[in-house]
């Protein structure tokens, strides 16, 4: 399996769930080799962790040949930054905007990196776990809003 | 030919009319007079033609889509969808509103003219539903734009939105007798 080859050849950990675990500073290294065997990037995910006031940020690639699927994984502090992947897969521009609008993680070199799910002049960022789950801003609180009514 | 000459006129044709907007009416052999205000006769023409606007936000909108498809074919009521809001006299809010979207919807609705309405379908878009206190949603849609009919269910019916269809040609009609 190519799998297998990957993490040999990037001397890769893995843990209990079968991720492969990889330090952020060899990004480029690490994509550049997966690109390889893996040729479609199916998705981009991350997770928070409030107490370590760090980012799982997780990756799953395919394999179009034969059917396969390796998931990597890298952890980084909630006040770094990663580098983008678009420069390997073109399909990580809105999977990474995605990521900056609901996590907040900055990614080095991306072409656009923008709000994509909620407007623009929204502040903070929904899916990390101290953002309480019906803080809105003032203008688009439509809590505080009167009720419409016909007048006629 | 003789069979023909039998059917009552008055029942299946006349009446119905009578019944629905007339102030007045007189029987002439071969034919018959009416009189009705303008009022009347415009209500009657809109709620016979109610055009919304081709528009779905969640899945309500699967259940909106079927009511327009073959098997309930909303074009029986006269309910076409039209692909712009200019030509468009009903709103049908099929889903969650989120504030993103609460924009879109207040732009679309003030782009159609005159005389317009609009169903909230689900519980979504009458109240947010579960929902309801979710940073981006909108606790129903009529904190955006006035609600004329709310269709109950998640999601509603075929059958229901046809239901709320015909509650709100009633509406129109109700509304020009005052």
């Amino acid at each position: 399996m190519k799998r297998e080859k990957i993490k040999e050849e990037l001397k890769l950990e893995e843990t209990k769930d079968g991720f492969l675990v990889f330090k952020s500073s060899e990004f480029y290294h690490v994509m550049e080799r997966i690109k390889k065997d893996f040729p479609y990037l199916s998705f981009i995910t991350a997770v928070h962790f409030p107490q370590e006031k760090a980012f799982d940020v997780i990756y799953a690639f395919r394999n179009i040949d034969e059917p396969e699927i390796i998931f990597l994984k890298t952890k980084i502090k909630e006040e770094e930054k990663l580098p983008s992947a678009y420069k390997f897969y073109k399909g990580a521009d809105w999977m990474e905007r995605e990521i900056y609008d609901l996590f907040g993680i900055e990614f080095e070199n991306h072409p656009d990196l923008r709000r994509i799910v909620l407007p623009e002049d929204w502040e903070g960022h929904p899916l990390r776990k101290d953002y309480p789950i019906n803080k809105a801003p003032e203008k688009y609180d439509y809590r505080k809003k009167p009720v419409l009514r016909r007048e006629d | 030919m003789e069979e023909l000459k039998k059917i009552n006129l008055e029942e299946i044709y006349y009446a119905p009319l009578f019944n629905k907007f007339a102030n007045y009416m007189e029987k002439f052999p071969g034919g018959g007079l009416i009189l009705t205000t303008t009022k009347k006769l415009f209500a009657w023409s809109r709620k016979s033609s109610l055009w919304p606007v081709t528009f779905g936000l969640a899945c309500c909108a699967i259940e909106m889509m079927a009511a327009y498809a073959s098997r309930y074919d909303l074009d029986r009521f006269g309910v076409i969808a039209r692909a712009s809001p200019r030509q468009s006299d009903v709103m049908i809010v099929s889903g969650t509103v989120t504030a993103k979207m609460a924009e879109r919807v207040k732009r679309l609705y003030s782009q159609m003219p005159n005389p317009k309405w609009v169903i909230a379908m689900g519980s979504c878009a009458i109240a947010g539903d579960f929902y309801r206190n979710v940073y981006s949603v909108v606790p129903g849609v009529e904190r955006v734009i006035p609600v004329d009919v709310y269709v109950p269910g998640c999601p509603p019916t075929p059958e229901g939105l046809i239901e709320g269809i015909r509650k709100l040609q009633q509406k129109i009609m109700e509304g020009a007798k005052k």
